[in-house]
């Protein structure tokens, strides 16, 4: 129950981090373009985005704020010895987000207040200090996946090292591909809704004029998604070896270790079926050798395998969205080469429209990789998930609660921004 | 080192009861203003700004208490956990409910809802604060020394008391009180400041009665030892809280409208050092006689001292910050029209 109330809650607030994470960026990049060529197209956008951030960062907050009750409420015996060795980055979180809220409202309610480069200045503070909040944390998870800075000994953490611990192994890779992951996430699901603009035909420029900061975005991203992922791999196969083997659904130890793609592992019998095999395909991503042995999970004591099916299905759908992402910014490319209006057809239009949700999916999926296939460690192979959680009885009710509260801020927050996002796009531009 | 932390936990809780204290008074002022809907309006406007500021200091108190003190997190999450999720459910659907309300392009009928569960949960927090308060004063089971004890044992009796619920009606009263005194310095006719100065009485009363009750009953149950409760520093601490009411209302009468501000400001801090005071070292009391404190809750040495650090860092870039949020705030807005 615990565990599941923290996945949601997890999940719910990564959405928001995300857009908060990207949105100012976006803003930043409309209103500077604003100030140097003083059309008014851009001003309206800088409006929608500064909106769009100002409602998603509330409720982002407002889950965060959430969130940092519930690692305690749920998972007491965690935080209790992990507060003092990963609060840096969390500590580090809090004063970015800080300057960010000061930021944002600055530039809320700067407009006509302030001199103008500043202003935009303030704009651009906005977006640094939610992406390295949401950067930081990552080095607490990352810290989870390889934890350092301390000597356990008997149940206790010694010797502490708060800075070498938040600068653990896994949190630069985690962080960058994070990173990309947020802006390819955003940048679909918006370019999605401005698709969606253009098919109901209203507003025409401004939605166009939105794809033409939003496709280049996904477009970089898209490259760059299979290259840190790979990268994270690598790492992955030296840090946690049986989480790579849970992700790959690989049970038995051996060398030139075909990679599968698609399949549905049997975790009693240790077979996948319907996979497509790749010889020796493993072996290379890992190691970069298609000899190379890679551990299966046969090589791990029984009680410290991670389940292999969720792992290895959420990587899949992870890994063919960014497939299928990285054709589609090829294609454009193709496209914009051979000067063709992509944007004018409604093919293409619907085509974005249909991406829109996959970027956060594979986001999420991420996650439930990253973080099932951890288990049963809660801190990397000093602490059991089961040995953390809270021993409080009935949280069902908690559950249900927090279930229901989300599914309504969801559903209202998003509503409201349509509502903007409407108001906005279908506004004749003032001169 | 841990004790220049606890000071820095205080005073960003100090901080907190004031502007987000003020701010959910902001709720409990707007629900009683129902019959003067300009009024309403104008608070509205005034509680704007403010929110993603205030509510942050909250987080910093939780950040402080996880990384310096983190068995007080712990047992705050555990044993207080139901007072715990309820606060922070009255959080989470004010903050949203706010949002909402203030960024609704056309509310219509969402409106009156947007309102009353603005308005509801701005009262949720603080009576359940006021419950987590006292429950700092009595002596909380232990999870492992009591095996035979049942779900309400552990985690209802504890903090379900008659104390828990006068401290509620002391933080509300409070809040109400720093809101309205607030709010003062934004109305601009005669019949709308007659209306609010009523307010500010009523939330007076309010706090000195329900003040006198937890002390009161707090001293009848020997809650707190007769040393601490008579000591001078005690006694003056409450003599401010209270006489701090005629600087406050002879400064409202000449209009001084800042001085009025800080008057208010200054009792409510007056009751929190006395609370301080009464409860130093202590976090929270077991019924095993053991107790969480300062010095054997705090994290190890250099986890402490790099939060000290940092915590200067941060505040001294932010607290100018703040400032020049506020005077931006305040100016008017020049040729360019606003968004
Ligand atoms: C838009 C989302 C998205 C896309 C298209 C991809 N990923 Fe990813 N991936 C994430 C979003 C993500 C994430 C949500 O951001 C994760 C979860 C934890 C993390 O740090 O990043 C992640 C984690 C993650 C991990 C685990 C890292 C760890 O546990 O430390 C690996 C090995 C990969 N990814 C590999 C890939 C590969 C090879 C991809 C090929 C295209 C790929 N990802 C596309
Ligand atoms: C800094 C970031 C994060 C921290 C500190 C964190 C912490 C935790 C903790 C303490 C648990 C409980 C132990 C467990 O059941 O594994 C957990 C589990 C989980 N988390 Fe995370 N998490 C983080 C990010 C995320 C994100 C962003 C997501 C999803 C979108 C996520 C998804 C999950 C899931 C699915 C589980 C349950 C795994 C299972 O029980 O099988 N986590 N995480
Ligand atoms: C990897 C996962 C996470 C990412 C990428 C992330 C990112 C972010 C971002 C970008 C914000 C700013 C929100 C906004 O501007 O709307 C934020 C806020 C917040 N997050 Fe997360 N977050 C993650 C996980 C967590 C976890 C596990 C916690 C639990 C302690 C947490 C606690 C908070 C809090 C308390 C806030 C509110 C503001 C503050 O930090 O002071 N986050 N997060």
């Amino acid at each position: 129950m615990a565990r599941s109330q923290m996945a949601f809650s997890l999940a719910f607030h990564i959405i928001f981090a995300a857009i908060s994470m990207v949105m100012p960026f976006l803003m930043y990049a409309a209103y500077r373009r604003y100030l140097k060529h003083r059309d008014p197209i851009d001003l309206q956008l800088t409006r929608a985005w500064m909106k769009g951030s100002a409602i998603l960062f509330a409720t982002g907050a407002v889950s965060g704020t959430a969130l940092s009750f519930q690692l305690g409420l749920l998972w007491p015996g965690f935080m209790e010895h992990a507060g003092p060795i990963f609060g840096m980055p969390f500590s580090l979180e809090g004063a970015a987000f800080f300057l960010e809220a000061i930021f944002l409202g600055l530039f809320l309610y700067g407009w006509g207040r302030i001199p103008e480069r500043r202003h935009l200045f303030f704009g651009l503070m906005v977006g640094i200090c939610g992406l390295s909040s949401g950067l930081l944390v990552i080095a607490a998870n990352g810290w989870m996946n390889a934890p350092t800075g301390f000597d356990w000994v008997n149940g206790q953490a010694e010797n502490i090292h708060p800075w070498k611990a938040m600068f653990n192994r896994a949190w630069p890779l985690q962080a960058i591909h994070m990173l990309c992951a947020s802006f390819m996430a955003v940048s679909g699901a918006a370019l999605g809704v401005h698709a969606l603009g253009l098919l109901r035909g209203k507003g025409r420029a401004f939605h166009l004029r939105a794809s033409m900061y939003l496709m280049p975005c996904l477009v970089i991203s898209s490259f760059l998604m299979p290259i840190t992922g790979d990268l994270s791999a690598k790492s992955v196969a030296k840090r946690q070896p049986e989480k790579l083997a849970a992700m790959e659904a690989h049970f038995e130890t051996g060398s030139r270790v075909p990679l599968l793609i698609g399949g549905i592992p049997n975790e009693e019998t240790g077979e996948v079926k319907y996979a497509l095999r790749i010889p020796g395909g493993l072996s290379f991503l890992a190691f970069g050798n298609f000899n190379a042995e890679v551990k299966g999970l046969d090589a791990f004591p029984e009680d410290e395998r991670p389940p292999v099916l969720v792992p290895h299905i959420a990587f899949q759908v992870m890994v063919g969205v960014g497939g299928l992402m990285l054709m589609v910014s090829i294609f454009w490319l193709f496209a914009r080469w051979k000067k063709w209006d992509l944007m004018a057809d409604r093919k293409w239009q619907w085509l974005l429209l249909l991406l829109a949700p996959l970027g956060f999916i594979a986001l999420e999926a991420g996650w439930v990789v990253t973080e099932v296939g951890r288990q049963p460690w809660v801190i990397y192979k000093i602490m059991r998930t089961a040995d953390s959680v809270t021993p409080v009885p009935g949280l069902g009710w908690n559950f249900i609660v927090i279930f229901g509260l989300y599914g309504v801020l969801g559903f209202l927050s998003f509503g409201l921004l349509w509502k903007w996002f409407r108001i906005e796009s279908e506004r004749e531009p003032e001169s | 080192m841990m004790v220049i932390t606890f000071a820095f936990l205080i005073t960003v809780i100090a901080i907190y009861a004031l502007f987000g204290g003020a701010d959910f008074g902001g709720g409990l002022l707007e629900a009683t203003l129902g019959r003067h809907p300009v009024l309403q309006k104008k608070l509205q406007a005034t509680l704007s700004p403010v929110w993603e500021a205030n509510h942050v200091w909250l987080i910093a108190v939780v950040v402080i208490l996880f990384v310096g003190f983190p068995k007080v997190y712990t047992t705050l999450c555990t044993t207080l956990y139901l007072p715990l999720s309820l606060a922070l459910l009255g959080i989470l659907l004010r903050g949203s409910f706010f949002t909402f309300r203030k960024y609704d392009p056309d509310p219509g009928k969402n409106l009156k809802v947007y309102d009353w569960i603005f308005r509801v949960s701005s009262v949720l927090t603080p009576t359940f604060f006021g419950f987590i308060v006292a429950a700092t004063l009595v002596h909380l089971p232990k999870l492992s020394t009591h095996p035979d004890y049942g779900y309400a044992d552990l985690y209802l009796r504890p903090w379900f008391t008659f104390m828990g619920f006068l401290c509620a009606i002391f933080v509300n009263a409070v809040f109400g009180y720093l809101a309205s005194v607030f709010f003062f310095g934004e109305v601009d006719t005669d019949a709308e400041r007659k209306v609010i100065q009523s307010r500010i009485r009523g939330f007076f009363w309010a706090t000195f009665f329900s003040g006198g009750a937890v002390l009161f009953w707090g001293g009848f149950h020997a809650l707190v030892s007769p040393q601490k409760f008579f000591a001078p520093f005690q006694v003056g601490a409450q003599l401010i809280a209270v006489c701090g009411i005629g600087w406050m209302l002879y400064a409202l009468k000449r209009g001084k409208v800042w001085q009025a501000r800080f008057a208010a400001g200054l009792q409510t801090l007056a009751f929190l050092t006395g609370w301080v005071h009464m409860e130093y070292p202590v976090f929270f009391r077991f019924d095993d006689g053991t107790s969480l404190t300062v010095q054997n809750a705090s994290a190890p040495y250099i986890t402490v001292l790099w939060l000290n650090i940092g915590l200067v860092i941060v505040l001294s870039l932010v607290v100018p910050l703040l400032v020049y949020l506020y005077r931006v705030f305040q100016s008017k807005p020049g040729v360019q029209e606003r968004a």
